[in-house]
């Protein structure tokens, strides 16, 4: 079920008055309607789905107890990884099985000699990625005695399925949002109205800024040999604001709703694109993922300890495995080594910690400097997006080429107004809001209420006349 | 909660009045051509009350001017025999669209046809350029017919997108694309003229540039399902005893190779020589001096106001030589 469907303007309410009407008599009964209403959620892609999900979660439900009823640590070590192997064994089946075996031919191949193992035909099932990465680092915060397991089966399966940031994030720690499941909530206005202005904001930049960003995108992209240089530089540019609007509204959205059924979810953008140097852009760009792989994978393999030499090893597996995780392809890993190489300055000469406050906090103008921080970070950003949207490296390469070349200089082809006046209206509003963990949560706030309701309106009419309603589904459901 | 649902219920009147007030603003003020609304009208609420009528595409919409018919076809005609000519071709219609119309609108709504002039064009089986679907003309359906099409959707010719239906009944929403249009207090599109509008036929005058007197292409596939409702259509009407004329209407300077090597045309004609219909063809057999007369066309495809009165004259006396032998 899309979130910019009629299905789920429907589900929504409905779910929302027998919470908080019906079903608000009792914790267990809540987390029961979560839970089915969360199934009906997922299953409404395809049944299928749900025996894949339900089988993760059992796996992970009962490794957690064995963990914790387990006094010695080998063994807790062997349950651990037992874990680990069934996560990533149906996540490496169902994702990445036919790219290894394409490969695995080509590389024969080009060897000379033939062996042709074929492919299946698999459906990937919608927000694998997010949910096993959410179930294993419950288990391994369950080893590391970080947190206790749980025996209720119906809070553990609802902390998995929980059907707002189920297919594409927040990818939530069990730390933080299991023991929301485990406490009473209580209906609070002001979260509500935080709630709703929240979904409104995703919404905005879901199908106003990313859905039009993506029909220019998409014609640029997929016709690339058609265009000049300053067109495809166009494109990019294009693609950056689809992506950050279709992911970051779809997180806006599922925290939104969240927070109408009682629910605090993390914070998974944080103005990533205001960001003055690229380690602060990837701690402000989809923050639940880099934080996980920053916990359960760099902090393993010895983080920052040690020598340099280890450090920026450590930095590079991470970048690559983060680049693998959004998609069997080479163009992924290539996007997670560029972003890598792009780090390698900052750690080399130790500046990958300097920004750590809000650009211009206070301010209305950035100093020069930063601006020019800003700048040049959302170039090499936008430049590294096109591996990340291209079909194949050729493909990313061939575009490269021509926006390195003469034809840079010349007006570009496609030049929609519309849409760039859109882009410069929901950056200046981001801008302003930046303090904020959304752009509109503090937006003309006033004590008259008209003030505040012409605002919703606006916003909403802005989404009605300028909003794509074509269904396109959030960008990030494929991974 | 109460305050939360108060405020949230207040916000969604607000916005109805919005939608409304919106609604009564684009349904006057929007870029859609005014002469939909007509045609429609006439349907609803029969004045003519024609006996002969023109269907196609805007070719034929904007080529045949049914009062010069009128005056031309009855000269010589009883008055019990006269015809009343009325164009309801409609831009964009397929053979789909004409089937759904046809027997869902027009036979509950007007008077069987003794005649029927079908333009058929050379993409007339090209499902991408023909886009027109009925669902798009909601908006000019009767109540009882929209809540019919609404509630009883099941059968062959019914296939209808109910989103389009309702999409296209309210013109806040059908026209909210064409905001820029309303906000200019633009009535109708100015490329239709509508105050010469005759019958169903309305002009539509632009000026030819190097662009427009080319197709955009002129490769047409045949798209099996609009060939089916094509020959199902005729197969009605002269199961009807209604009498069937097809036309294609001139078109701007497209060398004669290109017709006579076509597909579609080459199956239109098959059809027309099995059920015995007449077919002229104006840019092959019939072509004249009207098909490389740039001043007579507004683009290469569409007859201008004065194309379309010159084509027309010669039009009836073609048509009267039919008629005089049957």
């Amino acid at each position: 079920m899309l979130f910019n469907s009629i299905d789920f303007a429907i589900f929504l309410p409905l779910v929302f008055l027998l919470y908080w009407f019906i079903f608000n008599k009792s914790l267990k009964l809540q987390n029961i309607l979560i839970l089915v209403s969360s199934y009906i959620f997922y299953g409404w892609w395809d049944w299928r789905f749900l025996i894949l999900i339900f089988v993760s979660t059992l796996i992970d439900y009962t490794i957690g107890i064995l963990i914790d009823q387990e006094r010695f640590r080998s063994k807790k070590k062997i349950l651990l990884v037992l874990s680990l192997s069934a996560n990533l064994g149906i996540l490496g089946f169902f994702k990445y099985f036919n790219f290894f075996i394409d490969n695995f031919n080509q590389a024969f191949t080009l060897l000379g000699t033939s062996f042709n193992v074929s492919s299946l035909n698999l459906i990937l099932p919608v927000g694998i990625s997010f949910y096993t990465f959410q179930t294993m680092s419950y288990t391994i915060d369950v080893y590391n005695g970080k947190l206790k397991s749980t025996n209720n089966f119906i809070d553990f399966s609802a902390f998995v399925s929980f059907f707002p940031q189920l297919v594409a994030g927040p990818i939530e720690r069990a730390t933080h949002l299991l023991p929301q499941f485990q406490k009473t909530r209580k209906f609070i206005y002001q979260d509500a109205v935080y709630g709703s202005r929240q979904i409104l904001w995703g919404f905005f930049k879901k199908l106003v800024i990313a859905d039009n960003c993506a029909e220019y995108a998409n014609i640029i992209f997929n016709n690339s040999n058609d265009y000049s240089g300053s067109t495809l530089l166009l494109g990019a540019f294009f693609f950056t604001f689809q992506i950050y609007g279709d992911f970051s509204g779809y997180s806006d959205i599922a925290s939104g709703v969240s927070r109408l059924f009682g629910f605090d979810l993390m914070q998974n953008f944080n103005y990533p694109y205001f960001s003055r140097d690229i380690a602060e852009f990837w701690r402000r760009w989809h923050i639940s993922l880099s934080t996980w792989f920053r916990d359960y994978l760099y902090f393993p393999l010895g983080g920052s300890k040690g020598n340099k030499y280890n450090q920026i090893r450590n930095i590079f597996i991470v970048f690559i495995v983060s680049g693998f995780w959004h998609g069997a392809n080479w163009t992924f890993i290539f996007w997670g080594l560029l972003n890598a190489l792009y780090f390698l300055p900052l750690i080399i000469t130790n500046n990958n910690r300097k920004n750590l406050d809000i650009v211009a906090e206070g301010k209305i103008f950035p100093k020069l400097k930063d601006f020019w921080g800003i700048i040049i970070t959302f170039i090499f950003t936008n430049l590294a997006w096109i591996f990340f949207r291209a079909d194949s490296l050729s493909h990313a390469f061939s575009i490269f080429g021509k926006i390195f070349s003469k034809s840079l200089f010349v007006v570009p082809e496609i030049l929609p107004f519309k849409t760039i006046v859109l882009i410069i209206f929901f950056v200046i509003v981001e801008w302003y809001g930046r303090h904020n963990s959304f752009a509109i949560k503090e937006l003309f706030l006033s004590k008259y209420k008209i003030i505040r309701f012409c605002t919703y309106l606006f916003f909403i009419l802005v989404i009605f006349y300028f909003g794509n309603f074509k269904e396109n589904v959030f960008i990030y459901f494929q991974f | 909660m109460k305050q939360y649902i108060k405020e949230f219920t207040i916000l969604l009147i607000l916005l109805l009045i919005i939608f409304l007030g919106m609604n009564e603003f684009q349904k006057k003020y929007n870029n859609n051509s005014g002469h939909y609304c007509k045609q429609y009208q006439e349907l609803n609420n029969p004045q003519v009350n024609a006996n002969a009528i023109i269907i196609g595409t805007s070719h034929t919409l904007h080529a045949i001017i049914p009062s010069y018919l009128n005056n031309n076809i009855n000269k010589n005609r009883n008055k019990k025999d006269n015809l009343i000519f009325y164009n309801f071709a409609f831009n964009g219609a397929n053979p789909k669209f004409y089937n759904q119309w046809y027997n869902e609108i027009f036979a509950n709504q007007y008077n069987k046809p003794k005649l029927i002039i079908m333009g058929v064009d050379w993409f007339i089986f090209e499902r991408k350029w023909l886009w027109r679907d009925l669902e798009l003309d909601s908006e000019y359906f009767t109540n009882k017919t929209f809540y019919d099409f609404w509630i009883n959707n099941k059968n062959s010719i019914r296939d209808f997108d109910r989103i389009n239906l309702i999409v296209n009944k309210f013109p806040f929403l059908k026209y909210r694309q064409d905001l820029q249009y309303s906000i200019k207090f633009q009535v109708g599109n100015p490329d239709f003229q509508n105050n010469f509008f005759d019958n169903g036929y309305v002009p539509f005058n632009k000026i030819m540039n190097e662009e427009s007197s080319k197709p955009t292409s002129i490769k047409t596939t045949i798209d099996k399902k609009q060939l089916i409702y094509f020959t199902n259509l005729i197969k009605q009407f002269t199961s009807q005893n209604i009498k069937i004329v097809f036309v294609s209407t001139p078109e701007y300077n497209i060398s004669l190779d290109f017709y006579v090597n076509l597909e579609s045309l080459r199956l239109v004609k098959n059809i027309a020589q099995i059920n015995n219909i007449e077919f002229l063809n104006y840019n092959n057999e019939l072509r004249s001096q009207i098909n490389g007369n740039e001043l007579l066309f507004s683009d290469w495809g569409h007859l201008n106001k004065k194309g379309s009165e010159e084509f027309t004259k010669i039009f009836a006396k073609d048509l009267n030589l039919i008629l005089k032998n049957n």
